[in-house]
Order: structure tokens, then sequence, then C-alpha cells
């Protein structure tokens, strides 16, 4: 990113260590916050409208986040499923003939 | 309203567009422009079989009675592949290096191929999908029947019987077209991508139809929900998750899902693609079916089935194109369901219950006689008519009433009992067989137990006493509320329980037992996929002879293609020929290339049944004890490096060995010449002294010299060899080169060899034959005549008998010639295309033994080749030809 030198050493791997961390997270998040609405089930008057738009709206942004996410990770000379911390990741895809 | 006939017409118009769609995927697959098959896109589409009939129309009568509990069913699938990093990226890889063909055969696989656990989770998968099968049936069946009721006098059972005949048939024509479950079944890939998009176009249509044409937009839509009783569901929160976890768990585990997911992904980047677009597609199909639900509720009279709402809401409006392009999407979900869970079924009862069986009933080994590929085909195709056979007999016993709508997410259940297997194998290196068979066992018997028999209700199995005081009176035992705990919905309690103490089982089983060498071996590589990306070793440097395993692979693999598998292995070696050393390495390369076809566990016991017992030797169980990679970094190294030593001293050895035999050839050959040259010149001179001392009748005199001309001729006809071999050896023959009939070369060399005797039967193809080929005919034809006047000469059987085959290939054509005699020992088989080689040493051959070194010099002038072919039987030859139309090499 920067071209200014400086001391970071690896940079290129450690960015793409942090872009599959945020991939890993992302389910997480979302499994969350798809269980949010089971908090205040029983004592509110919820809105279904207003439940399935938000459920929706969680969805989406699920949907969106791994798709921005995974076009970052596509960028790797190894292949989308390359993990610098594996030495036997960066396997030839296209295996069959 | 549309008529009931017309439905069908358009129904059978569609099927036939399918039909002519699969066809077209193959032949573009064929014809090598599949190169869209393989994208992402296609990859996606296809997952969307995920989305059955019971979510296409089920998810609106889901939604009308339980409000927004139905989205659990996508939201499941959706953190599973967001989440791609965490188990499917290592679960496809897994797939694609081990050359996983089914869900079961990856459990055997991962387990020490182990072949009890491949047939416990086939009799899970084939108890799972029946009744959904039968689900499909009968959501078509209903279909029919809501255009039918104004027509009248269809037979609902009729229905149901016909498309099952008429699904058998597209999965039998183009399921088990390639017997390699791994390759790819284009034509049903791109006959699904199709019915995908119809599906979802079709739910679109009706969703816009209700939202904009009915209500007056989404707000509209809003007030309208609010005011509709689906405002009034109560989110149970023990469902919610126990839905999601379900959904996810079913997304990896159905034989289907696992099938389209797994076997049939050729790269990452598909997968990378799918994590966002297949939920995409899943939350477009969901998108409007609460609105569908509320407007139906609205518009249709209280005892309508809400879960024909997307058929009948069109319907009430007097929108018939609508409700046809619906009644299709709902036929297309319905079928590719269907097809390609037939297809994973039949895999998995064919690879881990037909092949083990026919095995072990053939106990002389794989080797023997017989069409394994045939055996192969026979029992899939079979399998798909019995796996539909199944379930069209249930729909017709279950009577398609409404305790077949709650299969779905019982079927999921019971499938589900498969994941902690799975990723305990994946991720915990400790799991073993033993655990993992008492795991499911135990999984498996508290489905059918607790949720599978409840499930046809009191009037089935399980009386309503049953239900209520547990068996012999044993409350804590009641099927729906084990140790008493009562008040759970009983779908979140068999989930509960089965889950828990089939992982408890199968934790606590994998901690106590102790698994075989192969088991460990199969568990490092496959938990460390990422970290070493070759196989287990699992054979030592074996006993086998190659030729034995040629033999065998043939028979699975079809000739051309094993012998090219051999060639390609013996090349690498640094060895000519079809026959490569029998390394661990190609052993290990072997099996993995044969599991493609028949699934890990049988093609394990195949090798080791012609191998003769597997072998893990001590380097290999040290490569699993050591976790450092470094170690391992620089053991490969220096394995590398071994082995290119090994390829040249193996190189080496060879050379020596040909420089050997040469050098004593040499010798032999001026013993062999001056032999040669010298019994006629023996009888020449005998004769001619007696003519000339005279004193002989006329008729004497006439049988003399006709000895002198008859050896004299023999003495021409070898010297005229000689000669022959060394105008070709230099290099100075002129070749007429021209483009011929290949069938017109053969058919003068079979009239020039035939014809003396007659004791050799040649069978041909003759509409093989044809080919346009650029060569010398009447140096090809000496080779071809060669070749018979072996057969004619050495074969040794009672009939003896001749084959010559043709075979067309894009680049060459080559000419077999297999003869059923005995053939030729190993030992002798490098030696024969060299000077004055003959086997027998008797005189009744009648030549100097040039022919065969004749042969191959012309075919190497003619820019092809001539070579032994082991295995076949017979002694037998294949003559390779160049098919370029360039100019000839000279």
């Amino acid at each position: 990113m920067s071209r200014v030198p400086t001391t970071f050493l690896a940079r290129e791997t450690y960015r793409r260590r942090r872009i599959i961390d945020a991939i890993r997270v992302v389910p997480i998040v979302a499994l969350l916050l798809f269980m949010l609405p089971m908090l205040g089930a029983a004592q509110m008057a919820r809105s279904t409208a207003l439940a399935g738009i938000y459920l929706f709206a969680v969805w989406l942004a699920a949907i969106l986040a791994t798709a921005l996410i995974n076009r970052a990770l596509a960028g790797s000379p190894g292949g989308v499923g390359a993990d610098p911390l594996e030495p036997g990741s960066t396997a030839p895809d296209e295996t069959d003939p | 309203m549309i008529g009931f006939n017309l439905l069908v017409a358009i129904c059978l118009g569609y099927v036939v567009l399918l039909f002519l769609v699969a066809f077209w995927g193959d032949n573009q697959a064929q014809a090598g422009r599949g190169e869209w098959l393989r994208s992402p896109l296609v990859y996606t589409l296809s997952l969307s079989i995920y989305c059955t009939a019971w979510t296409f129309y089920g998810a609106v009568g889901y939604a009308a009675r339980t409000g927004l509990e139905f989205v659990t069913i996508y939201l499941g699938p959706t953190l599973v592949l967001v989440g791609w990093w965490w188990i499917l990226r290592k679960l496809v890889r897994i797939g694609r290096t081990q050359r996983i063909t089914s869900i079961a055969d990856l459990i055997s696989s991962r387990y020490g191929k182990s072949n009890l656990l491949g047939v416990i989770v086939t009799l899970l998968a084939v108890v799972g999908t029946t009744p959904y099968i039968a689900l499909q049936l009968q959501s078509v069946v209903l279909s029919f029947s809501v255009f039918s009721q104004a027509a009248g006098g269809e037979n609902p059972q009729s229905t149901a019987f016909w498309v099952a005949v008429g699904l058998a048939a597209f999965t039998v024509l183009f399921g088990t077209r390639n017997l390699d479950a791994n390759e790819r079944h284009h034509g049903v890939v791109t006959a699904i991508a199709l019915e995908a998009v119809v599906k979802l176009v079709a739910l679109l249509a009706v969703g816009i139809f209700v939202v904009w044409g009915i209500g007056g937009g989404p707000r509209d839509i809003a007030a309208t929900i609010e005011a509709s009783k689906i405002a009034a569901w109560d989110m149970n929160g023990s469902r919610w998750v126990t839905m999601i976890f379900l959904s996810a768990a079913a997304f990896m585990t159905l034989p289907r899902m696992f099938q389209v997911l797994v076997v049939e992904n050729v790269s990452e980047r598909q997968l990378a693609t799918a994590s966002w677009a297949f939920p995409l597609y899943m939350f477009a199909m969901s998108l409007f079916v609460v609105p569908i639900a509320v407007v139906g509720l609205d518009v249709l009279p209280a005892g309508a089935n809400p879960d024909l709402f997307v058929l009948t809401v069109p319907l009430h409006f007097e929108k018939s194109t609508l409700a046809t392009l619906t009644f299709l999407g709902g036929f297309s979900s319905a079928t590719s369901m269907v097809i390609v869970a037939a297809i994973a079924l039949s895999t998995m009862m064919s690879n881990h219950v037909v092949m083990p069986l026919w095995l072990s009933l053939r106990r002389g080994g794989a080797a023997m006689s017989g069409d394994v590929r045939q055996v192969v085909l026979v029992s899939r195709r079979l399998s798909i008519a019995g796996v539909l056979g199944l379930g069209w007999l249930y729909y017709q016993v279950s009577g398609g009433g409404e305790a077949l709508a709650a299969i779905g997410l019982i079927a999921f259940v019971g499938v589900a009992q498969v994941l902690p297997v799975m990723i305990g194998g994946l991720f915990w290196r400790g799991a073993t067989r033993i655990g993992a068979a008492a795991g499911l066992s135990v999984g498996f018997a508290i489905w059918i137990y607790a949720l599978f028999l409840p499930s046809f209700g009191d009037s089935g199995i399980m009386s309503a006493s049953f239900l209520e005081n547990g068996p012999w009176g044993l409350g804590w035992l009641r099927p729906q509320a084990f140790f008493g705990i009562t008040g759970l919905d009983p779908l979140v309690h068999a989930t509960f329980w089965s889950m828990v103490l089939n992982t408890g089982v199968f934790v606590i089983g994998s901690i106590l037992s102790f698994p075989r060498p192969l088991e460990r071996l199969q568990g490092a590589q496959f938990v460390n996929v990422f970290e070493h990306s070759s196989t287990a070793q699992s054979w030592a440097r074996g006993a086998a002879e190659a030729e034995d395993l040629l033999v065998m692979a043939q028979r699975i693999m079809g000739a051309s293609e094993a012998q090219a598998l051999f060639q390609a292995e013996a090349m690498r070696q640094g060895k000519q020929g079809y026959l490569p050393d029998t390394t661990p390495d190609f052993l290990r390369a072997l099996e993995r290339e044969l599991s493609g076809s028949v699934g890990a566990a049988t093609a394990h016991a195949m090798v080791s049944q012609t191998v003769g017992g597997a072998s893990v030797s001590v380097e290999d169980l040290m490569a699993v004890a050591d976790e450092t990679a470094q170690i391992l970094e620089y053991s490969n190294q220096l394995e590398a490096k071994s082995e290119e030593l090994t390829r040249t001293a193996r190189q080496l050895q060879q050379a020596n060995e040909k420089l050997t035999a040469l050098s004593i050839q040499k010798d032999a050959f001026l013993g062999q010449i001056s032999h040669e040259l010298r019994t006629p010149m023996t009888s020449i001179r005998a004769f001619s002294e007696i003519l000339r001392e005279g004193g002989m009748s006329p008729s004497e005199t006439q049988k003399y010299s006709g000895i002198i001309q008859d050896e004299a001729i023999r003495l021409t006809r070898l010297l005229d060899d000689l000669l022959d071999l060394s105008v070709l050896e230099a290099g100075q023959v002129t070749l007429n080169r021209e483009e011929v009939d290949l069938a017109d070369v053969i058919e003068r060399a079979v009239a020039a060899g035939s014809g003396r005797d007659g004791g050799l039967e040649i069978q041909r193809n003759a509409a093989r034959e044809h080919a346009r080929v650029v060569t010398d005919p009447d140096r090809l034809a000496q080779v071809f005549i060669n070749l018979i006047a072996n057969a004619r000469k050495y074969c040794d059987a009672k009939a003896p008998r001749l084959t010559i085959s043709v075979e067309t290939r894009p680049d060459r054509v080559q000419v077999d010639f297999m003869d059923n005699g005995a053939g030729i020992p190993p030992e002798s088989q490098t030696m024969i295309f060299e000077k004055f080689s003959r086997l027998t040493d008797h005189r009744k051959a009648g030549g100097a033994g040039l022919g065969l070194a004749i042969c191959r010099e012309i075919m190497s002038k003619l820019g092809g080749a001539v070579e032994y072919l082991p295995g076949q039987g017979g002694a037998a030859f294949r003559v390779t030809l160049p098919r370029e139309r360039g100019a000839p090499p000279r």
C-alpha cells in the first residue's frame, strides 16, 4: 500500500493473514446477529415485518461482506484458497484433467 | 384456466427440452468446449438442488404456519458457505486429493478405508433419502392435481409412477455414462443449472406479481403482514437454533449436496464464488415467501392448503401463464433433487455394497476374468432404479398424507448423524474407526427410535400408549421424552439427544480404542491435508507383477486408459514399454486412480488382492509421527534427490543390460550367420559334387539340382533380408509415401499371408479399419505380413486365432495384432525385436529371426513404432502410425 520504505517485514503475507481472519469472523458475527431476535422474543411485542426486514438485512450484509473479502483473497498468486502458514495449501486447482 | 391436457403437454415439452439440454451439455464437454461447465456460476447453480420441491412449495406453507421460522432452513447453509474457510475449504481439498466419490467414501477412506463404515453411512443415506424422494413425487402429484381439479379424471398413483420411471431413465442415461464417479456429469449439471434458473425465475415472478400486481408495493405488503395471522407467530428459541444447526449440517452431509459440493468440485475458485453467490440465490428464493403467504391467507378460502399457495394464488387471479411457470419451477425443484440424489446413492450402493460382495464372491481376485466395468455400471443402473422404486413404494405405502410433509426435517436429522464423524475426521487425528462406527450406530438408532418411527403417527409402528409410557412402562425411555425431560419439541428433542450421544460415544470410543496403521496414516493425510499434500504410502514394494496389475486396471478403467497410465509411469521411471516397476509410489497412484471409479475401500481391496496384502512401512509411520515442517521439507528434498538418482541408476542399469545383451548378440550374430550360410552351402556343395561325378538317372539329376536350387533360394532370401535390414538401418531407404486407406493395406497383408495352410483364423472388424494415413503401403504391408506370419508360426493354441483391431486417435492410428497363444515370457519381451532372436530354436520357423527387427526399422522410418503389448492373454503387437498431414519426418 504505502510507498514509504518501512521496517515492516513480509507486508503482503501479513495483509493476507488478516484478510483470512476477516473471512473467518464473518460467519461468527452473522450467527450472533441471526440469533439476536431470540433475546427479546418473549417480552417484546415485535413487528413481524420489521423482524423480517432485520433478518434479510443481516443476511444481505453477510453476503456482501463475503463477496468483498473473497475479491481481496482472489489476488493471491497461490490461488484463492492459499494460506501463507500452510505449506501445502497452494496446491494447483483443476486437478481434473 | 389452463387445461389439464395442455399442462401435461407443456410438462412433456419441458422434459424433452431437459433431455436435449443434457445431450447438448454432454456433447459440448466431449468436443472439448465444456470449459464454461466448470465455471463458478454453473457450480453455484448446481448447488441449488438444496432447494427441493419441499422448499419451493413448502416454504410458503411453512411461513403461513410458523412465520419467519422458514428462513432458518436457508440461514444454516448461508453460514456454512460464508464460513467456507473453516470447513468447506478443507473438505473440498480432501475430496480432490483423495478422489472421494461420495460421503460414504469420505468416511470410509478417512477411517482406514473401512468398508463397515461405508456400509453404515450408505444405509443411513438410503433410509434418510427414500422418504425425501417420496416427498418430491408427492409434490409433483399435488401440483398436477391443482390443475386437474377442474378437468378431473387423472389418477395420482399413475402420475407418481410415470414421473419415477421418467426420472430413472434420465438418471441412468446421463448419470452413468462414464464410470469415473469423480468425473463431472456434464449433461446432468447442464440440465440442473437450467432448472435452477427456472425455479428462481418462477418464484421471483410470483413474488413480484404478489407485491406489485396485487398489493400496492412493499409498504402495503408490510401492513398486510402486520394484519395477518402470521404476525402472531411465536419465536421458539430452541427450534430456531436447532433448525439453523440442522440445515447447516444437512447442507454438508446430504448425499446429493455432498455430490455437487465436493465430488463435482474442480477448484477452490468455484467454492470462493459460491460462498457468496449461493447465499444470494437462497436470499432471492426466500425474499417473497412471506408476502406470498399473507396474500394467500388473505384471498383464498380458509381451508386452502398453504403448501400450494405458490400455485393457487396465481390461479386465483386467473394468471394461467404465471401458474404454468410456477408449476415448471416446482417440477424442476423435484426432478433435479431426485436425479442427483439417485446418482449419489447409486454410487454409494455400488461402491460400498455391491462391489465388496462381488469381490468376496470371486475369491480368485480382481485380476480374474470378467469385465469389472460392466459390473459396476450395471450395479449403478440397478441401484438408481432401486432408489427410485423405493421412493415410489414409500409414497404408495405412506399414502402421501400430511405425515410426508414433515419428513424433510426428519431426513435432515438422519443425515446430520454423519456430521460428528465427518468433522472429527477432518480436524482430530485421534478419531478412530471403532469410535466412528459406535457413534454413527448410536446416533442412527436414536434417530430411528425418537423421530423416524414416531413420525408415522399412532397408527404406525408405535402406538399412542407406547409414546405416552415408554417401552415396558419404562418412563425414562419414552421416545419423545428421554430421562423424563418433557415439554421439548420432538424435533429438538431428537436432534439434541442423538447429536449429544452420537458425539459422546464417538469421542469416548476413539479415546479408548487403538487405530490400525492405515487409519493413522489416513488420519494424518486428512487432518494435515494442507501441510503435506501427498497421499499415504501404504504399499511396500510388493511382489506384484506389473502385468497382473495391468490386467486388473484394464478391466476397471478400460484398456486404453490403463495402458496410457502404465506407459506414462514407465516413462517417468525411465523405462520403455508398458510395464513400470511396481514401486510404492506407483501402487499408490494406481489405487487412487481406481478409487475414482469404485471407491477407496474397494480399490484398496482390489490392489491388495493383486499385490498380496498391504503393509505400512516404518518410514510411513515415522512420517506420520514427524510433525515438524522443516524435517518434512528436508526429507522431501532428500527424497526428490534420491528419486532422481534412482531414476538415473535405473536408466544406466537398463542401458548396461542392453549393451551386455548386444555384445552377446553380436557374437551370436557372427556365429548365427556363419551357421545360417554354412548349412545351405554344405548341401549345395555335396549335391553339386554328386552331380559332377555323373552317372545318374535323369530323375535323380532333377531331384538333386532341385535341392541345390531350393538351398540357393534360401541363401538368397537370407542375404536379401540382411541387405534389407542394413539398408534400413543405414537410413538409405527411399520410401514411396502416399495417402492410403489402412483397410486396403490390411486386406493386402491378410490376403498375402493366408492360403498356405489356413490353420489360423483371422478376426477383423472391417468397419473400424478405414483410416486415411500417409505412409509407404508396400513397407507397411510388409510389417503386417510379418506379424501375421509370426502368429501363424508361433501361436500354439489348439485353434489359433489372430485378432486385428484398429483404433483411430486424433494424432495416431493403432493397429493391434493379438493371438490366443501362450504369449511371450516377460524376460524375453525386450529381446524379440533384436536380430536373430528366435525364442524357439527349432528350424520349423524357417526364418533367420530377422523379421521383427526389420519391422521395427521400417516402422521407425515411417515415423511410427511397433511394440510388444503385454497383458492381453496372448502374444500381442501394437503398430502405431502417425496421422499428421504435414511433411512426414525423413
